[in-house]
């Protein structure tokens, strides 16, 4: 019992005496079959969304998730469900809107004020002017803690150059400039060509059903309905949507949740006006009287790239920020993602993790690396399987660009949904935690063209000397997903 | 192989059949738990019908899916601390006695319990490897694609269990 081979031998003879149990798997399946797990699912899932509406971070995460789900929810279905207009007419119609309003109320469902009155909803205030590159946003946060109930509420102003965020809760005032990259970004996230990707996959509407007719305004809408659930929370929720058949248009959207007792609370109430004129003021980037500014238009801070998901954790042994920064997709499906991760606790500078890297080889072991990707909101055994192209460096920040390819054909709903990121902590111990990043606005990638415009701008954006890295091509990448294509099927 | 993580996803999603996948994966390795608490296979099966049963019903609770192994481990022993503390004074003592014997009883012989135990004091990563390798009749390449870790990392983990183990024997033999 002095090497290895002997306690190979006692552990393959323990092995033979614990032998196989032949009808444990019968009768584990046999109890669980009792409990179907849909009802399990949705019972837990309220316990999940109360724990992500206590912490600020799963919480801000979870929010963004809906807020992109709404608002491609909206593009999409805005010119879809018009029995009157033939599919090839949605594009068209859908790049009509010029302008859009979207007015209503967010309420906090599930959440009570200490006294067990409702907690009082946030006015939404939202204007999109896709020709000006402008908009407004307003965003809202709950915390519900053992000091009460804090709601905040900010807003998000941008006139195409700068973008001033108003914190009404703290009220404050901060500047941003942003890039002429972002600029161009911005436009073509709210451009035809983006609502052109969306309506590919109109048999999305499949999954909602009519349930009546109402009138606003003197327009008629029928009432559409969906409930899902969502794939890692199991949050249960119920979309509605009244559409005109006339126009194409979407007049109101609900979103609603399911509660821990089974009922369901209005989560959003939305109405949407279309190409109605934007009153004087919306877009002026001046704080209100009262507010502290943070900075000035002079001296704005440079946004900087981002829109995917990002979180952060620190404890005594860690301190960790990990994000995506931006995702591309490909036309013959895999998916490039730029991503962070950085844990300044660690005495290990963050070049080292990229040293000796190469194009197609194994990702950098980052502190939280995403090695693979899988389709969000949808059940799917799809697996997107990570390596590296390159990465860049801005000031101190070293970012990682990874191409992730399919094992199989991508369902159409990536292009809306995103994906869901898979990452594995290189940590020891574990840090007790878990991550929401995401991946849910990837912008199409057909040709050189839009490789260089886009990807390696992009990279530039992300680089001090403002040039991506040499030798990074289109057709360089497509080979490269081909060859993991033929070697993972081998 | 699909990960511990895609399995639970798969669960997740409603196809409960993944998740006879998980329970035959992790059969042996639960099972050589709850064997080395309560030191009676015939206890240590019950057990281990316990444990999948209950990390079936608390799966969507389960904040990290690559982490399934180690919290089943864990529920593994929570279940058989809770079957041990329910047994009467007297089996207990009774176990003690005839735990030397490898027989009809259901009992391990003192090697092989002393093994399991070192098994359990091993650190999480190499534990959750030398079961599924050894205890889960896996090869080394299945066990890097079930945790999702290279080949070589997994070998290094296994090389170093074995040093472990190795130690923790010797020190128990003097």
């Amino acid at each position: 019992m002095k090497s290895e081979d002997t306690i190979e031998k006692k552990l393959e003879r323990l092995a033979q005496v614990i032998g196989p149990d032949e009808t444990l798997i019968e009768d584990v399946m046999s109890r669980i079959n009792i409990a179907p797990i849909d009802v399990l699912s949705i019972g837990q899932a309220h316990n999940i969304w109360r724990k992500i509406m206590k912490s600020k971070i799963t919480r801000l995460t979870a929010a963004a998730v809906i807020i992109i789900v709404l608002v491609l929810s909206i593009i999409f279905l805005d010119k879809t469900v018009a029995p009157a207009y033939a599919v090839t007419d949605l594009p068209g119609l859908f790049e009509q809107a010029k302008v859009i309003h979207i007015r209503g109320w967010q309420h906090f469902p599930g959440h009570r004020m200490p006294d067990g009155e409702e907690i009082p909803p946030v006015e939404i205030d939202n204007w999109i002017d896709r020709e000006g590159g402008r908009s407004c946003y307003t965003g809202t946060g709950l915390s519900v803690d053992k000091n009460g109930v804090r709601v905040t509420v900010s807003e998000t102003i941008s006139d195409g150059q700068y973008k001033l965020i108003l914190n009404h809760t703290e009220r404050y005032a901060v500047f941003f400039s942003i890039s002429d990259y972002q600029r161009m970004l911005e436009a073509y996230r709210t451009s035809g060509v983006f609502s052109g990707q969306i309506f590919g996959d109109i048999e999305q509407l499949q999954n909602f059903e009519p349930v009546g007719w109402e009138q606003m305004d003197g327009v008629e809408y029928q009432v559409w309905q969906r409930e899902t659930a969502h794939t890692i929370t199991q949050h249960a929720v119920r979309l509605k949507f009244w559409l005109s058949p006339q126009t194409g248009r979407l007049g109101r959207v609900q979103i609603w949740s399911r509660v821990d007792d089974g009922r369901w609370e209005l989560s959003k109430d939305y109405f949407i006006d279309y190409d109605v004129v934007v009153p004087d003021g919306v877009f002026t980037l001046e704080p209100p009287e009262g507010y502290t500014l943070k900075n000035t238009m002079e001296t704005a801070i440079l946004q900087e790239l981002g829109g995917g998901g990002g979180a952060g954790y620190s404890d005594d042994k860690y301190s960790l920020r990990a994000n995506t920064v931006i995702s591309f997709i490909m036309g013959e499906g895999s998916i490039i993602v730029a991503w962070q991760s950085l844990d300044s606790k660690s005495e290990i500078p963050q070049d080292e993790f990229f040293t000796g890297l190469e194009f197609g080889g194994p990702l950098p072991t980052l502190p939280v690396e995403i090695y693979g990707l899988k389709p969000a909101g949808v059940k799917s055994d799809l697996m997107y399987t990570g390596c590296h192209l390159t990465h860049t460096q801005k000031a101190d920040k070293f970012i990682e660009w990874s191409l992730y390819v399919p094992d199989g054909a991508p369902p159409a709903s990536v292009r809306q949904l995103g994906f869901d990121v898979l990452y594995r902590f290189n940590l020891d111990p574990e840090p007790k935690w878990r991550i929401g990043l995401t991946a849910d606005r990837n912008m199409p990638i057909e040709g050189s063209e839009d490789f260089e415009k886009w990807v390696l701008g992009a990279m530039g954006e992300l680089s001090d000397d403002g040039n991506a890295p040499e030798g990074m091509t289109y057709e360089g990448v497509l080979q490269l997903a081909e060859r993991v294509r033929e070697s993972s099927a081998k | 192989m699909q990960t511990d993580a895609e399995l639970v996803q798969t669960v997740l999603h409603g196809e409960k059949q993944a998740f006879a996948v998980l329970v035959k994966r992790y059969e042996k390795p639960v099972r050589a738990i709850a064997l080395d608490v309560l030191g009676d296979r015939h206890l240590a099966a019950d057990v281990s019908q316990e444990t999948f049963v209950k990390a079936y019903e608390h799966l969507a609770e389960l904040r990290r899916p690559q982490a399934f192994g180690p919290w089943l481990m864990k529920i593994a022993q929570r279940c058989a601390l809770d079957s041990l503390r329910l047994r009467p004074k007297e089996t207990r003592l009774e176990t003690k006695v005839v735990t030397v014997i490898e027989g009809p009883n259901g009992q391990l012989d003192e090697d092989k319990q002393r093994l399991l135990a070192a098994i359990g004091k091993l650190p999480k990563s190499e534990k959750r490897v030398i079961m599924l390798r050894y205890l889960g009749d896996n090869s080394v390449k299945d066990v890097a694609d079930i945790v999702g870790r290279s080949v070589g990392t997994v070998t290094k983990q296994l090389s170093r269990a074995h040093k472990h183990l190795r130690k923790m024997l010797e020190r128990s033999e003097k």
